[in-house]
């Protein structure tokens, strides 16, 4: 590349060198030539002076024009040598800025190469070489903060031994700082001993270029002596030793470590010689690694090394060959502490038991490494325990014998049970169970277990006093035997030969006698033991006992059950008796069948039931007899009667024998069938009298206390009932009354709960919305109203009053209500709050009032003064604006005429509406009344067209008329005739002259029809609906003067006959109004 | 003992100024100025102790190029600004003047060394570069490197405009104008213009001399530039005498009989003060500047010899 760029650059220059200088100045010199030339030339004489002279200066005269050239040859090279030089001097610079920095501690520094050639590459090479230096440069000062950050002090040493370095830890560890310790000795820095060992080292290791660990102390700044554990090595460069490193490790911590570990070492040692027990530490392959002390003592052989079977138990075989389960084996495979006990033979021959308790030593990987074994001996303690044990079966069994003896009723489970217990207690093999017969002096089998049947049906019954059973039933005493069949005392019996070794007989005593005998029998020979005896016997007396508590209890159970009977009868009587009276109102009835009951539940012949009434006098209230006349006065005021002695005891009063009785007057209802006891029982509530309940017997009679309390029950209990009625009646009346006005009341009433549901209605509120009292009550209020879509509104209005009402507000809110038939009528909502005894709301009363007639008189009223107002306005303003005219005087009198005759028929159009108006005022407010009168139809047309005649013939008009066989009518005439008037008037005012007027008279079943119809200009349709409305006048009533009130007041006239009237029109034929009057005949 | 101090430097700075003064003798197209600042430069660079001749250099620096300055005065001849062609040599300079200036800056070069090339190009080489650089207060090194860029260019013309009359078949009257307008320094303008032929010298020289008269005017506006600068106008004394000797040998005869001296006295001093300023200027300052003046005021002056070209086929 270096070399292509060099022939280019000679070539470039070779070319600029040509024509920047080489072409200029060839032409310059042939210029110049060819002027000298041209100019020897012109002179045409070679010979001439001038001629020779031009040839002579030829050669100055080139070198003339040639001279600027070297000038030019001169700037262009030193402009070209300031070209080439630039970049040599821009690189120079560059390289010298580099430099400087570099010097100066600047390896960042970044040199711009002025172009790709050498000098470019140099430059390049310089920023390599900054690269490389910084990164070395970092390198080391890294190296320099590991070595700074390092825990552990470190020193370097030279060839003599001498320091070198240091790092921070050093100074921070022994206390030198940098200045004091460089140069140093190493030696100065250890004692003797201590010097000697570095040099030891230092010649046997780190001269030979080894490295090498090993620990001293060295001795600190303040004199202390410091252990340390030197890491040295030797440094070394091109294979020669120039150096040595140390790396201290403070070995205090480790020294006193080691020191505390030597003390457990030794306190552990002192534990374990401490311990009672033996104590054994062993390894894997079960043999012992370390023991205590006692260990030694009690082993008869070497303990350590040994195996742990061979040293604790003289054995030859492991604890696992032998059956046990190996303590050290299941501590190494489960990891967990265990415990057992072994049972060993002992060294003179006897059993002995060790209880092991094995823990593992893990190490930190949790792996068991070893076991600790502590053995026991607690041989005395197991036996003790199985001693114990025995006790505590035959503790449970005689424990489980008392307690069901003293839980169960049942004698059958006694029995077995308590033999099974025997049976299983002493060991035996089967045994029975024998009752004695009092009456027939021997024994039966009841039950057995162990032998057949068989064997007990042949046994069959034993006597008293015979074989063993018969012996201890009658001795009462305890009969044992380890074998029967040997036993020389029993010399007959059954058992003897039956294959039984072992046999007892036990008694069952009762509290005065013996009761049965219990049999126990093995097939082995069992020698009874004192203890097992006195259990057997105490087994014996409490089942005794237990069979006559047993007894005892069935007794007292058939009396219990007697008691309960009869609680159960006067319970049963008592409900029937308060059913009675809770069941229905009619309370002389109930009475009676109560007095009825009473009396058969006493069992008395008559009982009756006397009150105080309104002068303190005793009247009959009622009777076990029906047909007594209830009511009557028994006893008047101030007579001495059990009754009321009685009542004034507050007690019951029993007469034994009212025959007899002087003190009290007996009445005649009683003395008259002579009865012989009575027995008076006051009806109280609280303090309260009420009355008495008596009941008479004819024979004699006692009473127990608990039939004198029953009746004071009863007595109470109709008392009660009693007084409740009284209570019943009076509220019955009151809300009678208040129902009475609710139901009253035009508008409709509705109460509610707080939750907003019904608790009542009345009927005005039925009528108003459709809800009866039993679909309404518990239903929410504003439910019930939802029937209809439009009836949403009037449910929130009606929220928010009962709202506002529960919080205590009176409120009235008006509202649109739909009602069930689909009309639509206004009702004004009034709610109070419902007040209870606390003043607490409890509810709320709703009263919802039809006001829609009074909205639609009000509506009327504004209509009725929109429409006059409206109606007055055009005739007035004509009146007045004509009146102001003719008073100004500025008009002719022709005119003055013509304006005075409009303001008269002005007036008198505003006449006729003010009385069509009081007409129709008085219809609607009602004070209109027809007075129909019979009339002859004929006349009636007659007079009314005559009195239109002016009319017809100022429109010549024909005007015909049939009446079409109806003669006479029924009607208010002046009224028909105002009626009449108007439809023809209209007919003649909206029709061109020469029109035709017909009037037709039809008689129907029902009505009588008048058609008018005439040849008028007609009406158009859309106008049609708005015909009977006040003041309505369509688009010929504008060429016209008219009221509009006309047709509104026939239909109100015809309205108030109970008829009405029909309108068809054609537009440009005519119109047709149809009368309907009713029929009517003269009353 | 001051005398001592200076007397190396201004020995110096006179030797080279007489050297150049008889070297600018061998031919017209040597312009004196432009010689003694060479060979200053190289001594100052390559040879010389200039502890030695520091003070001696400076004290020529403040002596001589002010005298030359003031009797420069005495050439400016404002007779010549009459006649048809003044109009388009104004259009010329101005062009050249302004179109510099502005070439210059967009090439990044500093305003004050623009206004030299711009000057040097458009007036009269050297010494207009000379009498305006201490007026604006132009670095040293500016100075040198535009007389040796202007002196490099002029010649460059001077050699190639018998070949582009040639080529162009340019007349004898448009070859005066071009050169007249174009060429910096009245002896390349000499040197081209006898070149083709001995009555063009004439007329061309006339051009370049009323050229020559617009220094006055670009004087003043320097001064006053300058001023601008410092908030305050101060006229230098030289400056004074400058305009001064300007009128005076244009309004009266007074100095007519002195006219050669003066002129040869200028032409010396302003020599000698260039000398001492290529003396104390630093080579590797004008290296770094490197050839872009040159490329700068070459380009300025192709485009505006273009348009002249294009001025006169169009008209």
């Amino acid at each position: 590349m270096g070399k292509r760029r060099i022939v280019y650059r000679l070539i470039g220059m070779f070319i600029a060198f040509a024509l920047l200088i080489t072409v200029p100045m060839t032409f310059t010199i042939l210029t110049q030539v060819n002027k000298i030339i041209s100019e020897e030339e012109e002179l045409k004489s070679p010979e001439s002076e001038e001629y020779s002279k031009i040839h002579k200066e030829f050669t100055s005269r080139l070198v003339e024009q040639v001279i600027p050239y070297v000038f030019y040859i001169l700037i262009m090279a030193l402009m070209l040598s300031m070209l080439f030089a630039r970049k040599m001097l821009v690189s120079l610079k560059e390289l010298q800025r580099g430099s400087k920095a570099i010097m100066d501690g600047d390896l960042d520094i970044k040199l711009q190469a002025a172009g790709d050639d050498e000098l470019g590459a140099v430059i390049g090479a310089f920023n390599e070489m900054a690269s490389s230096l910084r990164q070395k440069t970092i390198d080391l000062q890294k190296k320099d903060i590991y070595v700074n950050a390092m825990l552990d002090p470190l020193w370097v040493v030279d060839e003599a031994n001498r320091v070198t370095d240091i790092n921070p830890a050093f100074t921070s560890l022994f206390g030198y700082s940098r200045e004091e310790i460089m140069g140093a000795s190493i030696f100065d820095f250890f004692d003797e001993h201590n010097a000697a060992i570095v040099r030891g080292q230092l010649k046997d290791r780190r001269d030979r270029g080894l490295s090498s660990i090993y620990e001293v102390n060295i001795i600190s700044r303040d004199g202390s002596s410091i252990p340390v554990l030197i890491s040295g090595s030797p440094i070394m460069t091109a294979g020669e030793i120039t150096g040595k490193i140390g790396i201290f490790k403070d070995f205090r911590e480790q020294r006193q470590l080691r020191n505390e570990l030597q003390r457990s070492k030794e306190y552990v040692e002192t534990v374990m010689d401490s311990i009672e027990d033996q104590l054994l530490v062993i390894d894997k392959d079960f043999r012992i690694v370390t023991a205590n002390k006692i260990a030694f003592t009690n082993s008869r052989g070497p303990v350590l090394g040994e195996f742990c079977y061979a040293a604790v138990h003289d054995s030859i075989r492991p604890c696992w060959a032998e059956g046990h389960e190996c303590p050290a084996q299941t501590v190494f495979l489960t990891g967990a502490n265990f415990r057992t006990i072994h049972q060993h033979i002992g060294p003179d021959g006897g059993k002995r038991f060790h209880e092991i308790v094995a823990s593992p030593i893990k190490d930190q990987s949790g792996n068991v490494q070893q076991v600790i074994e502590l053995l026991r001996d607690v041989t005395d303690r197991v036996l003790h325990e199985a001693d114990i044990y025995l006790k505590n079966t035959e503790l449970v069994t005689l424990n489980s014998i008392s307690r069901l003896l003293s839980s169960s009723l049942r004698a059958d489970e006694i029995f077995s049970t308590v033999l099974d217990r025997m049976i299983e207690l002493i060991k035996m093999d089967g045994g029975g169970l024998f009752f004695i017969d009092e009456k027939k002096k021997d024994m039966v089998c009841h039950y057995h277990k162990g032998i057949s049947d068989e064997y007990v049906r042949m046994i069959g019954r034993i006597r008293l006093g015979e074989d063993i059973p018969g012996k201890v039933a009658l001795t009462g005493q305890i009969i044992t035997t380890s074998d029967i069949s040997t036993d020389r005392r029993i010399e007959r019996s059954v058992m003897k030969y039956s294959g039984m070794k072992g046999y007892c007989c036990i008694p069952v005593k009762g509290k005065e006698r013996i009761i049965g005998v219990f049999c126990l029998f093995s097939f082995k020979p069992h020698t009874f033991t004192v203890e097992e005896e006195s259990i057997l016997v105490s087994i014996g007396e409490m089942t005794g006992i237990a069979l006559e508590n047993i007894k005892l209890y069935e007794k007292m159970r058939e009396l219990y059950e007697h008691q309960r009977q009869r609680r159960e009868q006067e319970q049963a009587q008592l409900l029937s008796l308060t059913t009675k009276l809770g069941s229905a109102t009619d309370l002389r009835y109930i009475l009676g069948r109560v007095m009825e009951q009473v009396r058969e539940i006493c069992s008395a012949d008559y009982s009756w039931m006397l009150v105080r009434g309104g002068s303190d006098d005793f009247l009959l209230k009622a009777s076990s007899n029906p047909s007594e006349d209830i009511g009557r006065v028994i006893f008047t005021r101030g007579i001495s009667s059990i009754e009321g002695y009685a009542l004034e005891k507050r007690a019951p009063v029993v007469i034994t024998d009212i025959r007899n009785e002087t003190k009290f007057f007996i009445p005649p209802e009683v003395s008259g069938v002579s009865y012989h006891s009575a027995l008076a029982v006051p009806m109280l509530i609280g303090e309260k009298s009420v009355g008495v309940i008596t009941l008479y017997y004819l024979g004699l009679r006692e009473f127990r206390d608990e039939e004198l309390h029953f009746l004071r029950i009863i007595a109470n209990m109709l008392a009660v009932s009693l007084e409740r009625y009284d209570y019943y009646i009076a509220s019955i009346n009151e809300k009678s009354l208040s129902e009475t006005i609710l139901q009253s009341v035009a508008d409709g009433i509705v109460t509610v709960d707080t939750g907003g549901r019904i608790l009542a209605v009345n009927k005005s509120f039925e009528q108003m919305t459709g809800i009866s009292p039993e679909a309404g009550v518990g239903m929410p209020l504003c439910d019930t109203l939802r029937y209809h879509d439009e009836n949403t509104d009037l449910c929130l209005i009606l929220g928010e009053s009962l709202q506002a009402a529960l919080a205590g507000n009176k409120n009235n809110r008006d509202a649109v209500m739909m009602t069930p038939r689909a009309s639509k009528i206004s009702v004004r909502i009034s709610s109070s709050p419902v007040l209870g005894p606390d003043n607490t709301v409890t509810g709320v009363a709703t009263l919802m009032r039809d006001i829609s007639r009074e909205k639609e008189i009000d509506a009327m009223k504004t209509e009725i003064i929109r429409s006059v107002s409206h109606g007055f306005r055009t005739p007035l303003s004509a009146i007045v604006g004509m009146t102001e005219m003719i008073l100004e005087g500025d008009i002719d009198e022709t005119k003055e005429k013509q304006y005075l005759s409009v303001i008269l028929s002005e007036g008198m159009r505003l006449s006729d509406m003010v009385s069509d108006l009081l007409s129709i005022a008085r219809i609607e407010s009602g004070m209109e009344r027809i007075r129909p009168e019979q009339f002859d139809l004929k006349d009636f047309l007659d007079e009314l067209l005559f009195s239109l005649n002016t009319a017809i013939e100022k429109k010549q008009a024909s005007v015909r008329y049939d009446i079409g066989g109806v003669s006479v009518l029924y009607a208010d005439p002046g009224k028909l005739k105002q009626v009449m008037l108007n439809i023809i008037d209209n007919s003649l005012t909206f029709s061109d002259p020469g029109c035709h007027i017909d009037i037709r008279v039809k008689k129907s079943d029902t009505d009588i029809e008048i058609a008018i119809q005439d040849t008028g200009w007609g009406i158009p349709e859309e106008e049609m609906p708005h015909l009977k409305e006040r003041f309505f006048r369509g688009r010929h009533g504008e060429k016209v003067k008219g009221s509009g009130l006309g047709l509104f007041l026939c239909s109100e006239i015809l309205r108030l006959h109970g008829g009405g009237m029909d309108i068809r029109s054609v537009p440009g034929q005519g119109t047709g109004i149809t009368i309907h009057l009713p029929h009517r005949e003269m009353p | 003992m001051k005398t001592r101090t200076y007397l190396p430097g201004i020995a110096l700075v006179l030797g080279i100024a007489v050297l150049s003064y008889f070297l600018s003798t061998i031919n017209a197209s040597f312009d004196p100025l432009v010689i003694s600042i060479i060979i200053a430069m190289l001594l100052g660079n390559v040879f010389a102790r200039k502890d030695y001749f520091q003070d001696g250099i400076e004290m020529a620096l403040k002596i001589f190029l002010p005298v030359g300055i003031a009797c420069y005065g005495t050439q400016l001849s404002v007779h010549e600004l009459q006649g048809a062609q003044l109009l388009s040599i104004l259009a010329v300079f101005i062009g050249l003047f302004g179109f510099t200036l502005l070439i210059a800056r967009t090439f990044n070069i500093n305003l004050k060394a623009s206004v030299l090339l711009a000057s040097g190009l458009s007036v009269c080489g050297a010494t207009a570069i000379a009498v305006i650089s201490p007026l604006i207060g132009a670095r040293r090194e500016d100075t040198s490197i535009a007389i040796i860029s202007v002196m490099m260019l002029g010649l460059t013309g001077m050699i190639f405009f018998p070949l582009v009359s040639e080529l162009l078949a340019l007349t004898k009257g448009e070859f005066n104008f071009l050169a007249g307008t174009t060429l910096p320094m009245l002896g390349q303008v000499k040197v081209a213009a006898g070149s083709v032929c001995p009555e063009c010298l004439a007329e061309a020289v006339r051009i370049k001399l009323i050229r020559m008269s617009f220094l006055f005017f670009l004087v003043t506006a320097a001064v006053f530039i300058s001023g601008r600068e410092k908030k305050t106008v101060t006229v230098p004394w030289f400056v004074i005498v400058f305009v001064l000797l300007a009128v005076l040998s244009n309004v009266t005869n007074i100095l007519l009989q002195w006219n050669e001296q003066l002129k040869a006295l200028s032409s010396f001093c302003l020599s000698a003060g260039l000398a001492a300023l290529g003396f104390t200027v630093d080579f590797d300052s004008i290296i770094e500047e490197g050839m872009v003046p040159l490329g700068a005021i070459l380009f300025s002056w192709g485009v505006v010899m273009l348009l002249m070209y294009l001025v006169r086929n169009l008209f």
